[in-house]
């Protein structure tokens, strides 16, 4: 009686994991990847066609909205720029001097920005995942059980991006430091003397309380 | 320049690090197993092309089938299109970012119109293609470009010519 009892549970226990993985070959599609370099493929046609269309969108526009509204973007478009009042006299080594160290200004900025996107949509991913499995978890036993696992896992990962994140916003910061005092000897050539002291540090500042990790 | 290399792999490895859980939108369906649409690169050194591209003609075995790609920077365009393959044929495509139940963007394949979105995004995000009749046949063609070398921002600081007094 006990062998049956168990046979029967075994029994069931497979039906189960043969119609669920059933239902995931069912859920597939066919795909089919079209090598790129392959010109003698039939597929040529498609490969050429769609080459065009993404030639024409990237040449008409290159201002692409963010796939989620939710999405942290960089914004650049707000001119910070002040007027300092110095001038190069069309000295070449006072405008190369400018033109490297805005360069190397900018990107930093870029990497702060990407920073601090990269982990603004990680939080939010992280919470709304949290939310959802939370949620869901308590509809079935086995479903809670798995759930707890995943997010253990979740907030594990999560804690390594702080970390992570801290590390990156040091090293850039001692990055944005660096060209700004490389800026200021462009100002001390140009004719402004101790600029860093008087103006630059207040955007250093800035810029130190703009990206730090607010949690 | 390789300080410059260097910090430029760290918005890699920041995904990396989170890459495994954020690959797809989250779900916790079994039923729903997305499938990757591998990118591979294309066009490099070309000054618009150049990125990665993936180009699949699918033959959907479901009336929903699900997709994901991964490797998208927010400065860098993702275009993706998709088209008809066999007549007759209507189907509704989405695009998910954060949960396939919420589609950020969506759209309808219908005969000879072809479906095409421009976006930025963080990561990956999800493809859902559902169709009413059976076995449709289509394409996805998927183009990530590069990250651009300059990108438009302004400086912040300028250096102005000195006013000339009379």
């Amino acid at each position: 009686m006990k062998k049956l009892a168990f046979l029967s549970i075994l029994l069931l226990v497979k039906l189960a994991a043969f119609s669920q993985g059933a239902a995931i070959a069912r859920a597939r599609a066919v795909i089919n990847f079209i090598p790129t370099p392959d010109v003698s493929s039939d597929a040529h046609d498609i490969v050429v066609a769609s080459t065009e269309i993404i030639r024409d969108i990237v040449k008409g526009n290159d201002i692409a909205r963010s796939l989620s509204l939710e999405e942290c973007v960089p914004d650049f478009t707000q001119d910070l720029s002040s007027d300092i009042l110095v001038s190069c006299n069309s000295e070449p080594s006072c405008e190369t001097c400018f033109q490297t160290s805005f360069g190397k200004i900018n990107f930093y900025r870029r990497q702060l920005a990407r920073l601090r996107c990269i982990y603004n949509n990680t939080k939010t991913f992280t919470d709304n995942a949290i939310a959802f499995g939370d949620n869901m978890s308590g509809i079935h036993a086995m479903s809670g059980m798995r759930w707890q696992q995943v997010r253990i896992d979740i907030m594990k990962n999560y804690k390594t991006m702080q970390g992570t994140y801290d590390r990156r916003y040091i090293e850039f910061m001692g990055g944005l430091q660096e060209s700004l005092r490389e800026l200021d000897t462009c100002m001390y050539i140009a004719g402004e003397n101790n600029w860093y002291i008087k103006s630059g540090f207040i955007y250093y500042e800035f810029m130190q309380e703009r990206y730090k990790r607010p949690d | 320049m390789k300080r410059k290399k260097r910090i430029a792999l760290i918005g890699f490895l920041l995904l990396l690090v989170f890459g495994q859980l954020v690959a797809q939108p989250f779900n916790l369906d079994k039923n729903i197993q997305p499938q990757e649409l591998k990118m591979t690169d294309f066009k490099k050194g070309d000054s618009l092309l150049s990125g990665k591209i993936s180009v699949a003609v699918i033959k959907q075995v479901s009336d929903t089938a699900y997709f994901f790609v991964r490797g998208a920077g927010i400065y860098q365009q993702v275009i993706l299109t998709a088209s008809n393959r066999k007549p007759n044929q209507k189907l509704d495509i989405a695009l998910c970012k954060e949960s396939w139940n919420k589609p950020n963007r969506s759209g309808v394949i219908d005969n000879q119109k072809a479906y095409t979105e421009q976006f930025k995004t963080e990561g990956s995000f999800g493809i859902r293609v559902i169709s009413k009749r059976p076995n449709p046949e289509y394409q996805l063609i998927v183009w990530i470009g590069d990250e651009p070398k300059k990108i438009k921002m302004e400086n912040a600081f300028a250096n102005k010519p000195k006013i000339k007094k009379p």
